[in-house]
């Protein structure tokens, strides 16, 4: 070819190149080693939304199966933990639209300080969860204590004295886990990813609660079998 | 051309929601499965809720609570947790 010809051929390639990729390799993406880095953080950042994102799920199917709290908390929980899923999943489609590497740090930082799924969002759903079952407990032993009271009424000719003391004994147990661990659903779901880590100590405390009301109910298990054996 | 894999992976994974990351590099948890209260609720096995309490009725408690228990542990791992890595 020509000089002019070789010129020419070169031009058409160049957009053609251009047309296929949308860019003239030569504008703002990083190349080479930075390209490489810039990969590399999207990766990571996706890796650690991922995480989030499948533990938010499980803990979403269990906030679903939730039997004894009110729907509204049960939806409140469940709304919560969606909302972390979706916004991690836009961030997500963000950091993988960003074009250089402090933003992808930036964003990425985000998963954290914006979300706190780890050290609050997921030790919060939990802890409703849990207070869901013992209040399920609690619920199943006052039947078991009505029908304990029943069969105290109705042992004609025997002392009953004891089965009485246990059975008030079991009751006011079941009292203190029902003031317990009620108000607990609703002071975890308030509870932010901003406030955090001034929120971390009612977590705690909801903990130490959730410990004292699973304390109780043993307890009333317990008597619950004390009672039967008075009345034998 | 990595830009494109990443996305389609985190499509995949979300979308399908199966599956479990394979390297936990942040150092993050990732929540146990948990048992629900109504996982160990009436079965046909279940002592009659009427009548005379035995102990079969008060061992279907301790099924809940030995439940609680489990979930009360996962709880502590839970609070013992960091955020972990999300940067390199």
């Amino acid at each position: 070819m020509t000089p002019p010809a070789v010129r020419k051929a070169l031009v058409v390639a160049a957009a053609l190149a251009v047309g296929a990729t949308g860019s003239v390799g030569l504008g703002p993406r990083p190349a080479g080693a930075q390209q490489v880095r810039l990969n590399a953080a999207k990766q990571v950042a996706t890796a650690a939304i991922t995480r989030r994102v499948l533990a938010l799920r499980e803990l979403t199917t269990a906030a679903k199966a939730i039997v004894r709290l009110s729907e509204a908390d049960r939806s409140a929980l469940t709304a919560q933990l969606q909302d972390q899923v979706n916004g991690l999943t836009s961030l997500n489609a963000k950091i993988q639209g960003d074009a250089d590497e402090a933003t992808v740090r930036a964003d990425a930082g985000t998963i954290v300080t914006d979300y706190r799924v780890y050290v609050l969002t997921i030790p919060r759903a939990r802890g409703v969860v849990v207070s869901d079952i013992e209040l399920t407990a609690e619920d199943r032993l006052s039947k078991l204590a009505d029908r304990l009271q029943a069969m105290i009424d109705q042992a004609s000719g025997k002392d009953t004295t004891k089965a009485r003391a246990d059975l008030a004994t079991l009751r006011a147990k079941l009292t203190s886990v029902t003031g317990t661990v009620s108000p607990l659903p609703a002071a975890l779901l308030a509870l932010q990813p901003s406030g955090y880590p001034g929120n971390r100590t009612t977590l705690e405390q909801a903990r130490a609660s959730l410990r004292t009301g699973r304390q109780a109910l043993g307890d009333a298990a317990t008597l619950a079998r004390t009672v039967i054996a008075d009345l034998k | 051309m990595k830009k494109p894999l990443i996305g389609l992976a985190l499509v995949a994974v979300l979308g399908l929601g199966t599956g479990a990351c394979s390297k936990d590099s942040g150092g993050g948890s990732k929540a146990s499965a948990t048992t629900p209260s109504s996982a160990t609720a009436s079965s046909p096995t279940t002592p009659a809720a009427t009548g005379p309490v035995t102990d079969a009725d008060v061992t279907e408690v301790d099924q809940l609570l030995h439940s609680l228990d489990t979930e009360l542990g996962r709880l502590d791992s839970d609070m013992a947790t960091g955020e972990g890595e999300v940067q390199q």
